[in-house]
């Protein structure tokens, strides 16, 4: 459940990254459509806000709310660093997570 | 940081700005911790802990006002004013001016 | 006024960060180093392992405490919890002033362990607030520091402008100095929230020692209720009650599991004032107040009611900030999680440190030379030292005399050396150097471990016994980050030397 929540953390700061063209164009193959790229931002924000409600009621809001920063940042450095040196790779996080799913 | 022509009185500024920071920050942060302990009228530890909480707080403002302020005068000033206020509610409440 | 109010914060900014940066990037170390305070000492004393509950322990500490500190007024006990393998015991020595014994038991037998004497990772705790310093002076210092770091982490916030914008932007492929302005902010932002906490609560803990007026200004007011109490009276030793029923009350109330019987605290042995208070292990709640507690009448053995504690929004403010600083409410995912912030804010306080030479390298003068020397001790020596501390308590002889002051002494030693080695070296082959033998030492110590305590590590292996395997890897991935920075000043210094080489042969052949 942690887990779930620091990988919707992740996607939550992917999306709000992506919301910049030179992300974009680093990390995705194609320019998508602009009503996509519109609906990033609110995504990327509900994206954290269920991270945070989950991790609040799962762990009580305290300590849900300190996991909750410490995931943004953990999960952030990664996203940063893959950014900057491996670009294309900044989706695997989540479809490694998507493939443990299914 | 006011800037002045001459270097030495640039540097001189910067020092009485340190001090002001430092001392007087540090100075503004105990008297106001003394007068809101005095103040506050709760039991002793609950009043020693709401009054010292914020001090640092304060103390880190009066650093930021005394480097932000126009001139090192009126960074001085911003601090004993306000210091020399809460040094007064301290003596006032710890006893005052006597019977 | 030329200057607006943000360049006179970013000036605040750069001294404020500077001028104790070397201390704090040294707080920053050993107290991340600090969240596995107990994996470390684990490491250190590989001999030590722990069998049977932390019931076992309590009832093996208290036959060796009747043993040792018959007569003591006060004894207090940490039991073993998965993460501390020993029991360690406290007493106040019978008589006056404050004189204490220690001892730390194997909770297997009971008996004093037979171990290789180190300070473990209580050395990272107390260097992390005391810095090696006679009391009370590292503690001021650390606590300037603290502040230091308030104000420069106020005064970088109003500087950085665009701090949500630029919230992703690290660009290593820019120049240098845009790139390192880039990290510095990345590390910066990312974990903002911690580095606030994390001064803001070391202020906190230390407040009545940084801030003591509150309490002096009410104490003499208080004076007058405080003076009716009675002195304490050299009367007939009261006969402690017996302890096993008051064990067996915790183990119904608390059972075997992760979170059982953790410290013990007996007061006012030998009056009939005596209590007995028996702790539970730290549970997920912050507050370091939120402690479960027995407490029972030692002369009778009876419980007690839980004392009524008046905790107003001041006090669960305090306890709740002293918590978040020690984070012994974080279970492993969270912890690891505070040991990467930790090290965010050690890569943010460096960061600062090294872009202060790299935008006056141009014009350079005695204080630039200063600082970039003292960087180079501050950043790459402090992990040479702290191998040279890990070597020492593999190498040292085991029936050393004051073995643990020793492993210290070599801690000293290295970072001394450290001091010394740039001042004989150019900057960059200095840190190349440092960087290199740091990431050398970390990265041979698993081999090292295999070698001095190859059993420890095996029964380890059979027993799954994470903290020392764990610490193993860890020293791997410190090494492999000092070798990767390494590598860096390598590439820069091959490039300066390809640069200089044509420049020096063109020169020539005009002279020749």
């Amino acid at each position: 459940m942690n887990l779930a929540a620091l990988l919707l953390t992740y996607a939550g700061l992917l999306a709000l990254a992506l919301t910049r063209s030179p992300y974009r164009r680093a990390v995705l193959p194609r320019e998508p459509a602009p009503t996509l790229v519109r609906l990033l931002p609110p995504c990327g924000w509900l994206l954290l806000v269920v991270s945070a409600c989950l991790l609040g009621s799962n762990l009580g809001w305290p300590l849900g709310l300190v996991t909750w920063c410490a995931d943004i940042a953990g999960g952030g450095f990664a996203l940063i660093m893959l950014l900057a040196w491996h670009p294309r790779l900044t989706p695997l996080p989540l479809a490694l997570a998507a493939g443990l799913l299914l | 940081m006011a800037v002045v022509t001459s270097p030495a009185r640039h540097r001189l500024g910067i020092a009485a700005r340190t001090l002001a920071a430092v001392a007087g920050g540090y100075a503004l942060a105990a008297f106001t911790t003394t007068a809101l302990a005095l103040a506050l009228r709760l039991p002793r530890s609950e009043a020693v802990m709401v009054a010292t909480l914020p001090s640092f707080l304060l103390f880190a403002a009066a650093v930021v006002w005394a480097f932000a302020a126009r001139t090192a005068w009126r960074a001085w000033a911003g601090i004993l004013a306000p210091t020399l206020a809460a040094a007064g509610v301290t003596w006032w409440l710890h006893g005052g001016p006597g019977p | 006024m030329k200057e607006t109010f943000r360049q006179s914060m970013s000036w605040l900014h750069t001294w404020s960060g500077l001028l104790l940066g070397w201390v704090l990037f040294a707080i920053f170390v050993t107290g991340t180093a600090t969240y596995f305070r107990w994996e470390i000492t684990r490491w250190m004393q590989p001999e030590i392992r722990q069998t049977g509950t932390p019931y076992d322990a309590a009832r093996a500490a208290w036959q060796r405490l009747d043993s040792v500190a018959a007569d003591s007024p006060q004894w207090f006990v940490e039991l073993p919890d998965g993460r501390a393998a020993a029991t360690t015991l406290f007493w106040r020595h019978a008589g006056p002033g404050r004189r204490f014994g220690r001892e730390t038991l194997d909770s297997a037998t009971g008996r004093p362990v037979v171990a290789r004497d180190t300070r473990g990772g209580e050395f990272f705790y107390r260097f992390h607030f005391q810095l090696q310093l006679p009391h009370p002076w590292g503690r001021y210092l650390a606590g300037v520091a603290a502040m230091f770091m308030f104000v420069a982490l106020i005064s970088g916030v109003i500087t950085h402008r665009k701090m949500f914008a630029d919230f992703f932007t690290f660009r290593p492929g820019r120049a240098p100095l845009r790139a390192w302005l880039d990290f510095h902010n990345v590390t910066a932002v990312l974990a903002l929230p911690f580095y606030f906490m994390i001064s803001y609560s070391a202020l906190v803990i230390f407040m009545t020692m940084y801030m003591p007026w509150g309490g002096r200004v009410l104490a003499e007011s208080a004076s007058s209720a405080r003076a009716g109490r009675p002195a304490p009276t050299a009367s007939a030793w009261v006969a402690p009650a017996d302890f096993a029923p008051m064990l067996a009350t915790a183990q119904a109330a608390w059972g075997d599991g992760q979170r059982a019987l953790k410290r013990i605290e007996v007061a006012n042995r030998g009056t009939d004032k005596c209590t007995v208070t028996l702790t539970r292990a730290d549970g997920p709640k912050i507050s370091l107040n939120a402690r479960e507690q027995l407490r029972f009448d030692g002369v009778s053995g009876q419980l007690l009611d839980p004392p009524v504690t008046a905790a107003g929004p001041g006090t669960a403010v305090h306890d709740a900030l002293y918590g978040l600083h020690l984070a012994r409410f974080a279970g492993p995912a969270l912890r690891w999680s505070f040991f990467t912030m930790g090290l965010l804010g050690s890569a943010l306080v460096a960061t600062g440190l090294v872009m202060w030479t790299m935008k006056r390298r141009a014009r350079g003068g005695a204080g630039l030379a200063l600082v970039e020397r003292l960087n180079i001790t501050a950043i790459a020596g402090l992990p040479v030292a702290i191998a040279a501390l890990f070597w020492a308590n593999r190498l040292l002889p085991v029936d050393l005399a004051d073995r643990g002051d020793w492993e210290v002494y070599g801690f000293l030693c290295a970072w001394g050396f450290m001091l010394m080695h740039p001042l004989v070296r150019p900057v960059m082959a200095a840190w190349h150097e440092q960087l290199r033998l740091g990431a050398a030492l970390f990265l041979l110590l698993p081999l090292l471990d295999a070698l001095t305590a190859g059993p420890c590590l095996r029964a380890a292996w059979q027993h799954r016994d994470w903290a020392h395997l764990g610490f193993d890897a860890a020293m791997l991935g410190c090494g492999l980050l000092l070798h990767f920075a390494a590598n860096r000043v390598h590439r820069r210094l091959r490039l300066a030397a390809t640069a200089a080489a044509p420049a020096a042969s063109a020169g020539s052949t005009v002279h020749a």
